[in-house]
């Protein structure tokens, strides 16, 4: 989905702390709805392999979770692994995967994204951040990751 | 070296189009006047109606439309899990006529995965009433499933001549199936009811899909399906105009190469003649045991051109796509969302399928379906 821009003109949303509060407890309620989506596998022109974790609910990805094929564990943010000379079974990642789905922990810290009018709640997995969950503005609604969303549903026709 | 591994990564995810493409060449070579009849084994009116749904399929999940309907319905469980395996029946049944069977699944089981590790329920069990449901629920609405398409532009069904040819053997599925749950459901104890949580409802999107979806059935009942595509491509470039690009566009190749390979075969085999001259009942169950082998849309494909029984190739390809596992693209793909194996889905889906397949077999034989 592309960012929504706010318009021109539009004065930047007033947020409450008890919309924060709000977004940060329907994700603590969700969490035990999501679980990890198909593996999605890239393989590189070198032989490398990267692994993502879709994050999903009721056929929803709200975001990708970086797998380490060599430690066979969910990497932090920001560190895709690529691999090489490792064997990646996809159903076995996707079994280990959906206990880590289980071990996540929220954050109960925000951030606001003013673009795209969301809360932004980290998800941690032991000791690192992994994933964010995007909530609407007034913490009400959860706000899907829609490219992710069709990415999986493609994968698997 | 980037085109390389993006030309084998497509390969590999869309090894049933690379089959089909390899059985085409391979038809080809074989005879080349193939080419000459392409034209007449395409129908191009079901290519363009599957096209436009898949766009809508799309919107109306993304839309968050099929979530609200989801969360509505399961918020009134009351906890018992007979009423939750009802109520997600319900949701199968409403959403799958709307959004095909295949993207009923796509909503229905991640759903249900989740309910059945809260609940202690029987995932493969749930999945499989899904599957099963999504697949019965679908033929209600000629839009409903592909092979459906096929057969409703192929004969020029009239739309509500379509529905009263269905009821029957979709309220019959439906009873079926009620009765079946009722039987499973003694022995389950249910823990604990989830409160789904709501997805963000792009309103515009939905009130675009569904005037689209209306559009596309009457544009495609006045034989003029391409102004439904139109218009839905309008409406969804006003609305969300990436939704077109994130479409599976290789599915729509998949679906004009099964209609010149499996069109093909019964040429090759000379055996146009002997399936003209079949008996409704006949047709049935030709129908039935050939989608437990190349599936149901394929199995329509390869009779639809030389009979006229349309009503037993509908009952047969529809009840045939709740049998083995390759019956339907639906089966497959339920079992690849969840941890479901085939030798579970089986034992579930078999003893309904059996009885729907005796059921089917009546109600051609005193004429409904005939």
């Amino acid at each position: 989905m592309p960012i929504r821009i706010r318009a021109p003109g539009r004065e930047p949303r007033r947020i409450r702390p008890e919309d924060a509060v709000k977004a940060i407890n329907l994700v603590k309620e969700s969490l035990k709805l999501f679980t990890a989506g198909p593996p999605l596998i890239h393989r590189g022109p070198a032989g490398e392999v990267h692994v993502d974790i879709p994050l999903i609910y009721d056929g929803y990805a709200f975001d990708r979770i970086h797998y380490d094929p060599y430690e066979n564990s969910f990497s932090p943010k920001g560190r895709p692994v690529h691999a090489i000379g490792v064997k990646v079974d996809r159903d076995q990642v996707w079994e280990l995967a959906k206990q880590y789905v289980k071990e996540l922990v929220v954050i109960e810290a925000v951030e606001y994204r003013d673009p795209e009018d969301v809360w932004v709640v980290p998800l941690a997995w032991r000791c690192y951040i992994v994933a964010h969950v995007k909530v609407s503005y007034d913490g009400e609604e959860l706000v899907p990751d829609y490219p992710l969303t069709e990415e999986i549903s493609g994968r698997l026709m | 070296m980037k085109i390389i591994s993006y030309i084998q990564g497509f390969l590999v995810r869309e090894k049933l189009l690379v089959l089909l493409l390899a059985i085409f060449i391979a038809f080809i070579v074989f005879d080349h006047s193939l080419v000459e009849r392409i034209p007449s084994y395409v129908n191009l009116d079901a290519i363009i109606v599957i096209t436009s749904l898949l766009v809508i399929s799309r919107c109306l999940h993304v839309s968050g439309l099929t979530n609200r309907i989801a969360a509505k319905i399961l918020g009134r469980t009351g906890g018992s899990p007979r009423s939750t395996l009802f109520y997600i029946l319900l949701i199968t049944y409403l959403l799958a006529p709307l959004i095909m069977n295949d993207g009923a699944i796509f909503v229905v089981v991640p759903l249900v995965m989740v309910i059945a590790e809260l609940s202690g329920h029987e995932e493969a069990l749930l999945v499989t009433l899904v599957a099963v449901s999504a697949n019965m629920a679908s033929i209600i609405l000629p839009i409903g499933n592909p092979q459906d398409i096929v057969i409703w532009t192929h004969y020029g069904i009239p739309f509500t001549e379509y529905i009263l040819a269905s009821l029957p053997l979709y309220l019959v599925s439906l009873g079926l199936l009620a009765v079946y749950i009722m039987f499973l459901s003694k022995k389950l104890i249910l823990k604990e009811i989830p409160v789904l949580p709501r997805v963000r409802l792009d309103e515009k999107l939905a009130v675009a899909s569904l005037v689209s979806l209306i559009a596309i059935i009457i544009t495609a009942q006045l034989k003029a399906p391409w102004i439904g595509l139109v218009i839905t491509i309008i409406l969804v470039l006003l609305s969300r105009p990436h939704i077109l690009v994130e479409i599976d566009y290789p599915l729509i190749a998949v679906f004009i190469l099964m209609f010149i390979d499996f069109s093909e075969i019964p040429h090759l085999l000379r055996i146009q003649s002997l399936i003209s001259m079949l008996s409704p009942l006949q047709i049935y169950g030709l129908s039935l045991v050939l989608s437990q082998g190349i599936s149901n849309v394929p199995a329509t494909i390869a009779l639809i051109r030389h009979t006229i029984y349309w009503k037993a190739l509908f009952a047969g390809v529809n009840i045939g796509g709740v049998g083995l596992l390759p019956g339907s693209m639906a089966n497959i793909i339920a079992l690849r969302l969840s941890r479901t194996s085939v030798r579970d889905y089986h034992r579930y889906a078999l003893p309904f399928f059996l009885v729907m397949s005796m059921v089917g077999f009546i109600l051609v034989l005193v004429g409904l379906y005939s």
